[in-house]
């Protein structure tokens, strides 16, 4: 996968997300850090913002990296119309290339352009097809995201949705992130594996962990199996 | 076999796996995850119903991710893209007829007609 610098910045967002939700105990910290994620994921966003909303699609609970993003998102709700309304509605990205020309949602976008926000992109949050919320990213200058940017922001809002969708009640976020640290550890394990088999057989990643699992479907154990044996015992001469 | 080939024919594969063990996806991902998977579960929902294209490791991490989870129900082989550059490689003839981790279905309605357990009878 290294060779799609998006999937590597991705990876990388992503596996912050996995510990936003290992290192949260509410809904309300989560979508907080989902949000300097998906800031971070875009360097040119200036702030970025996150809603939940509930069955009835009412926000419950919002986040967002810096006061001014938290004034245009709020202002979406008292006005009624807005990028990320139109999400919900339309279950689809939604881009804004410039406040000061947007003719969708006129006055919410003459007040966004006042407190300095020039571009928008907004997507949906959607677990098991029902919308759970809005991801979006703000900048400063109009015009400043492209295909790339929302690539990169559908792709980040569809891993957060799967790990939020969960996690709306104290009880499914400690459910779900006992899950995640098993399945993390799990994961380093493998990855522990792998480097081993790297070093072992002078072999890449990729080959490496094919290794593993073609030894895995020969010897009729699962996978985690094969790496346990691998990190355990350092000499298994089948691998 | 070109490599978009193999991946269509391994997608199409998995879906009819995930049916006939009524795997949901989410599941399915979380259990990729946990083998090392790279792309998030839009990408493996996409990849499935032939609208992008993941590179080898994915495919085979996913299958043998579906494999694993699959165990107890009759699933479709499910080849990782190595064995479709290596058709006689032995742990292909050898999936063939054996079971998901080698162990024997728990439910004898479960087995298939390749299975030898002729002489309970």
């Amino acid at each position: 996968m290294t060779s799609d610098p998006s999937v590597v910045e991705l990876t990388t967002a992503f596996a912050r997300l996995q510990g936003l939700l290992l290192d949260t105990q509410s809904a309300t910290a989560a979508v907080s850090r989902l949000a300097e994620v998906a800031r971070d994921l875009i360097p040119l966003a200036v702030g970025a913002g996150v809603t939940l909303i509930d069955a009835d699609g009412v926000p419950a609970s919002t986040a967002a990296t810096d006061p001014a993003v938290e004034a245009v998102d709020r202002m979406q709700y008292e006005l009624g119309e807005g990028p990320c309304l139109s999400a919900w509605d339309t279950v689809s990205l939604q881009r804004v290339e410039d406040t000061l020309t947007e003719v969708r949602w006129p006055e919410w976008a003459a007040a966004a352009a006042a407190t300095g926000v020039r571009s928008v992109l907004s997507a949906p949050l959607v677990h098991r097809e029902q919308e759970i919320g809005a991801v979006k990213v703000y900048a400063a200058e109009p015009d400043a995201f492209t295909e790339h940017e929302e690539h990169l922001l559908v792709l980040l809002a569809t891993a957060a949705a799967t790990l939020l969708g969960a996690a709306q009640s104290p009880q499914s976020v400690h459910r779900l992130s006992t899950e995640l640290k098993s399945a993390l550890a799990d994961r380093q394990q493998v990855q522990a594996a792998v480097g081993i088999l790297m070093e072992r057989h002078d072999l890449d990643a990729d080959a490496a962990h094919t290794r593993l699992l073609v030894a895995a479907r020969q010897q009729g154990v699962p996978l985690l199996g094969i790496a346990a044996r691998v990190v355990g015992r350092a000499d298994d001469p089948r691998l | 076999m070109d490599d978009e080939a193999i991946g269509a024919d391994q997608a199409r594969r998995l879906r009819a796996a995930l049916s006939a063990a009524d795997l949901e996806l989410g599941h399915v991902w979380m259990h990729y995850f946990r083998l090392g998977g790279g792309v998030s579960e839009m990408e493996i929902d996409a990849y499935l119903h032939h609208a992008l294209t993941l590179p080898a490791l994915q495919r085979d991490l996913l299958t043998q991710a579906v494999f694993e989870l699959a165990d107890g129900h009759q699933i479709p082989h499910l080849p990782f893209t190595v064995d479709y550059h290596i058709p006689h490689s032995p742990f292909r003839v050898l999936d063939r007829d054996e079971h998901p981790l080698g162990e024997p279905p728990a439910d004898p309605e479960e087995r298939d007609e390749h299975d030898p357990g002729g002489d309970e009878h």
